[in-house]
């Protein structure tokens, strides 16, 4: 030690203030590797907690960083009879007069050393590491400097310091990697409030250093979720030590703690109610979009289940599109009208079949098609009303787009889902269409919904999002998925996620597959984790990193009353397709 | 990033907790020898003999009080604070052939610590004591220079273990005598630190694990009591400890004076056994140790005996099964032990290390 700093090359890396917290060794039972170490913790040291980043520094001065993935304590007894013995045979209340030796040891998964060589280390005084020696660790530093960092949060050592994370944007939204995947259970408000708050993290950068042109489209699947991000977030006018801690949090990163701008809300047409729309925000705000037959004419068969859809009806379906090309049929109404002539004619004793179909068949498709109407009013024009599209031409950098699709089954929301993103995706393709944005965050809440791990499972748009999640990167769509069980997620999606999150999680999900490459403490904190924690893998990172996300800066639309929500009416009637067929 | 320089941590440290070793190879190659590292250390294969035949028990309790001492209040102007062990591994090394006889080279590590006990937790009283060496008879050798080379060492001391009976055998008890000496003069040194330090409160006791017999009095205090561990040793009237094995659990024989017969200071002491735990099952020696203090009287050493002995009896929790002659193993001594052997190499690393040509 020298004037109070360890021995080391760097020992701007670590807190040397707070002191060595312990010292690494290596036993018979216990060795090191070249990929993890054991330490034991300093008696009086009590802050070490699964997660922190620590380092080690050897006797030749170099330093080995490390997150801790398990904890152990140990004490001087042998076994449990010599104990039960101890306490003059089974008496809890008894006090010998020596206190049994006990430690602690920490388990340490190696992130990155100082030392170029790809060794186990076997002594070393063991400190937090700091900041900057976190940002080292982690490879942050590069990609910091070079104003690619994203921030998504904090880890907060066991010496209190509050690390900023960031992400690469090149693997977060492209070209190198791309999309995120987040999976946890419900009602801790943590994947939601995270996605906005890494959206505001990603926009506010990106418009801050003017290297990346980002639109945002959110799909809200449920309830008021993406609703009011434009509000502000009437949390931070409290003063509680977690809101304190949120707002300590946003100066570390540097992000403004202002609601998001340029932020516009669709929703399908609610003929019901003129001017309105099958969404839950009444303020005015919403605008509505509705779809001619002509737009929706190649996805009506991903409406309806195997059942009603059989390839007996797409096979009739075939010949109905053909006839719709042909004449052609423009609107949903037309197409009734020609399907009931087509009926009338069909119905005749001496006709058996219907273009080659049989009738029976015919019969099934006019009536799947007399449903559609129904089934997905709002979406589809009929009586008169006119189409009106989504306007992704008016995407432009830091705008975004929320499609509230609450009020539609899972068929409609994969459908309009799927519409959007195809769209996107091929207007990002196109070199000669004139738009203010490279890149544009998609956000999917229950994506094993739209990417079912069973293959059982009908999912019309899955090779598509498959597709997307593969080639997406290097064209600018990044998917933000977010699930509950991320073993219900088809592989391919996850595995082209460069970024995946993981919140609270059931002992049951984490038995599976995608959890195995965790240390076993790490993966059983996951079932405690507690609100506005998540462990975080990134690209860059070699190992994990738990990170703290304070509350996002818009107001969470599930906490969300407006005040003029007169009519309950509009509430039923905003429900009253959501239907599963 | 590279250092080329330098040494990596790891062999850094292997380098140096094999440094000592490696001297005293380098040595026994110099001098001619060559290795042949013993299964057992010496201790258990050379018993010392420690001078009870030149000491006799007197008596000064006619019987045992009978008392259950677990159910006794505990005196407050005794408490067990200090905790002294040593720590005395006598190693075969290597041997050389010399004059017609086979020479043994012994590689011995002595120690001593002393814990501190306050509010149920262990610290170390300033510092434990602690020397390597490497022993042989000096005038064994004819390369002279290379002892002298070698005992500038600051790290290994090299020690003349003074055997002058030229048999392999009684050179290697000579070496186990010497390694003895050593430790009890570092044990010495670190209880007279205590005794003029910490020592100087009457009310906080040193129990140290061992036989203090044959010290003097004089280098030992009024706070200090000795536990030997074994029951048998070769009194002059030994017969005396055959009603001890009968004594039930938690109770106190009768307290006895030992007085050296054959010399000017009879150093008188008082001892008694004390029976710490026992079993359905146990020998007779099963928990029984035997307690050496001061005393200026008669009834001052069964005024002690009392008091140590309640004292001591709480110490038989927490148990240190399943370590050897736990029986008789209070925890602290253990704890002074696994300090001491957690410091030097492996008895299996130093035989290891010589296992080879």
């Amino acid at each position: 030690m020298k004037n109070g700093q360890p021995d080391c090359k760097f020992p701007e890396y670590l807190n040397g203030k707070f002191g060595p917290i312990g010292k690494a060794a290596s036993t018979r039972d216990y060795p090191n590797t070249a990929q993890y170490f054991n330490f034991w913790i300093s008696a009086g040291v009590d802050s070490v907690e699964l997660g922190n980043i620590v380092a080690a520094v050897t006797d030749d001065g170099h330093i080995t960083f490390g997150t801790v993935v398990e904890l152990r304590s140990i004490m001087d007894i042998e076994n449990f009879l010599s104990d039960y013995i101890s306490h003059d045979f089974g008496d809890p209340n008894v006090q010998p007069p020596s206190d049994l030796a006990e430690i602690m040891i920490a388990k340490i998964n190696v992130i990155r050393s100082t030392h170029e060589r790809v060794r186990p280390i076997g002594r070393g005084i063991v400190y937090f590491a700091s900041p900057q020696g976190v940002g080292w660790a982690l490879g942050m530093g590069d990609y910091v400097a070079e104003g690619r960092g994203v921030p998504i949060g904090v880890m907060e050592n066991g010496d209190n310091s509050l690390v900023p994370i960031f992400l690469d944007d090149e693997f977060l939204i492209g070209p190198e990697g791309s999309h995120m995947n987040m999976s946890g259970i419900s009602g801790l408000a943590t994947k939601t409030s995270l996605v906005e708050f890494l959206l505001k993290s990603i926009l506010e950068k990106m418009i801050k250093t003017e290297k990346r042109r980002v639109a945002a489209v959110f799909f809200n699947v449920k309830g008021k979720d993406l609703l009011y991000l434009d509000k502000p977030n009437p949390q931070y006018e409290e003063d509680d030590p977690y809101t304190n801690k949120c707002r300590q949090m946003y100066d570390v990163l540097a992000i403004e703690m202002t609601p998001f701008e340029n932020v516009r809300v669709f929703a399908p047409y609610d003929r019901k109610f003129e001017g309105h729309t099958k969404s839950f925000r009444r303020d005015g705000k919403v605008e509505h979009f509705i779809w001619e037959l002509t737009e929706i004419v190649e996805d009506i068969p991903t409406l309806f289940d195997e059942e009603s859809w059989d390839e007996s009806v797409d096979a009739v379906y075939v010949d109905v599109k053909d006839q719709i090309e042909r004449q052609p049929i423009v609107s949903y109404d037309q197409l009734i009208e020609w399907l009931n002539e087509e009926r009338r004619v069909v119905s005749q004793a001496h006709i058996t079949h219907w273009r080659g179909h049989e009738k029976e068949d015919f019969y099934k498709t006019a009536k799947n098609l007399d449903a559609l109407a129904g089934l997905y009013d709002g979406l589809i024009c009929t009586g008169g009303v006119d189409p009106v599209d989504i306007p992704l031409a008016d995407l432009y950098n830091g705008s975004i787009f929320v499609i509230d699709i609450q009020s539609l089954n899972d068929r409609g929301q994969m459908m309009v889902f799927n519409k959007i993103l195809t769209r996107v995706y091929s207007m990002l393709l196109d070199k000669n269409v004139d738009r203010d944005f490279d890149s544009v965050v998609f956000f999917i809440d229950e994506l094993n919904k739209f990417a079912p791990s069973d293959p059982n499972v009908r999912a019309p748009i899955k090779q598509s999002l498959i597709e997307i999640c593969a080639r997406g990167r290097s064209i600018g769509v990044s998917l933000f998925g977010v699930e509950q069980f991320m073993s219900q997620i088809d592989r391919q999606v996850v595995d082209n996620s460069s970024t995946i999150i993981y919140g609270r999680t059931g002992p049951a999900e984490l038995m599976t597959d995608n959890y195995s490459w965790l240390d076993q403490d790490m993966r059983d904190r996951l079932t405690t984790v507690p609100r506005g924690t998540f462990l975080l893998k990134h690209a860059k990172f070699v190992q994990p990193v738990w990170c703290k996300f304070p509350f996002p800066t818009c107001v969470p639309g599930d906490q969300y009353e407006e005040e003029d929500i007169s009519a309950e009416v509009e509430t039923e009637s905003a429900f009253a397709f959501r239907r599963d067929l | 990033m590279s250092d080329v320089e330098h040494l990596t941590g790891t062999a850094a440290t292997a380098a140096a907790g094999r440094g000592h070793l490696s001297r005293i190879f380098d040595m026994l190659s110099e001098i001619g020898g060559r290795t042949s590292p013993g299964d057992q250390i010496e201790e258990s294969n050379f018993r010392v003999r420690e001078g009870f035949h030149n000491f006799r028990l007197e008596p000064i309790e006619k019987e045992p009080p009978g008392i259950d001492f677990a159910e006794q209040p505990r005196p407050e102007n005794v408490q067990l604070v200090y905790f002294a062990r040593a720590l005395q591994r006598t190693q075969l090394v290597g041997h050389f052939y010399q004059k017609g006889i086979e020479v043994p080279v012994h590689y011995a590590i002595t120690g001593s610590i002393i814990l501190e006990r306050a509010n149920r937790k262990f610290k170390v009283w300033r510092k434990p004591e602690l020397r390597t060496n490497v022993m042989l008879p000096f005038n064994f050798v004819d390369r002279r220079d290379v002892l002298e080379r070698f005992q500038g060492d600051s790290q290994v001391h090299l020690v003349n273990t003074e055997g002058d009976r030229a048999e392999y055998t009684q050179l290697r008890i000579a070496a186990v005598k010497k390694a003895r000496e050593l430790t009890l003069g570092l044990r010495s040194q670190l209880c007279s630190a205590w005794g003029l330090s910490d020592g100087q409160d009457l009310k906080k006791y040193m129990a140290l694990s061992g036989t203090v017999t044959d010290i003097p009095n004089k280098l030992l205090g009024p706070n200090f009591f000795a536990i030997a561990r074994r029951v048998y040793v070769p009194w002059q009237n030994s017969e005396l400890l055959e009603p001890q094995l009968t004594l039930p659990p938690y109770h106190r024989g009768q307290v006895m004076r030992t007085v050296f017969t054959t010399g000017s200071d009879p150093m008188p002491k008082f001892t008694w056994f004390v029976r710490l735990r026992s079993s359905s099952q146990a020998d007779p020696e099963f928990g029984l140790v035997r307690i050496t203090c001061l005393a200026d009287s008669d009834q001052e050493a069964i005024q002690k005996a009392n008091d140590i002995t309640g004292r001591i009896v709480d110490e038989r929790l927490p148990v240190t099964f399943p370590a050897d002659g736990w029986d008789k193993l209070i925890f602290p001594m253990k704890l002074c032990n696994d300090f001491l052997e957690s410091m030097v190499p492996t008895r299996e690393t130093v035989k290891s290390y010589f296992a080879r040509n």
